[in-house]
């Protein structure tokens, strides 16, 4: 779960590391072979930004008084 | 970044002694270094998340691999194959696996490894390196 600005920051840019790394994974890699090693960094992108999206859907006041 | 280079039996007896759930996991997580071993092209196995944490019973154990510039999955078979696809690994020996080769360059390899050392709360987790 995200708390705070920093930490969302983080997220994205863990996010954007990983969408880089696929990429060149995608140039260097055969068709089999990347499609069985993207699965679990695809997960992990979708898991981070699925917090991106919970921590951006709350005002920070909400989380200050929850 | 500096990570700890850890030989396999001192891996052992730090994370895979303690309770029966890490005995158990750290038994499969030597099968699966094992067969990595066997396909003669890893060059590197990270481990981190729970299992290199204090956690008495971690869930499972994170390697992130990184196999020979060249090394193909195509020709391979059976248990060896099923190690570089992640469900299969996962579900049959508790080891979520993440690999590449070093096709991918350093600097990506490196970004990886940052990454893997927080977890899905951004807080620090450890990442060791076993020595192959």
């Amino acid at each position: 779960m995200i708390l705070d600005d920093e930490q969302l920051h983080q997220a994205q840019s863990d996010v954007q590391k990983m969408w880089r790394f696929l990429e060149a994974a995608r140039r260097t890699h055969s068709a089999l072979d990347y499609e069985r090693l993207a699965a679990p960094y695809l997960l992990q992108i979708q898991q981070r930004q699925q917090q991106i999206l919970e921590f951006l859907s709350t005002k920070s006041e909400e989380l200050v008084i929850a | 970044m500096d990570i700890q280079l850890i030989p396999l039996d001192e891996f052992a007896k730090q994370f895979g002694a303690s309770t029966p759930r890490r005995q158990f996991l750290f038994d499969q997580a030597r099968l699966v270094i094992s067969l990595l071993r066997a396909t003669g092209q890893v060059k590197r196995v990270f481990v981190f998340g729970s299992f290199v944490s204090e956690k008495p019973n971690p869930n499972d154990v994170d390697f992130f691999v990184v196999m020979a510039e060249g090394f193909t999955t195509s020709h391979l078979k059976g248990k060896i194959a099923e190690v570089f696809q992640n469900e299969a690994c996962r579900i049959r020996y508790g080891v979520d696996l993440f690999w590449v080769t070093e096709a991918i360059g350093e600097s990506h390899i490196l970004d990886m490894r940052e990454v893997f050392s927080r977890d899905r709360r951004q807080q620090h987790q450890p990442i060791l390196e076993i020595k192959i």
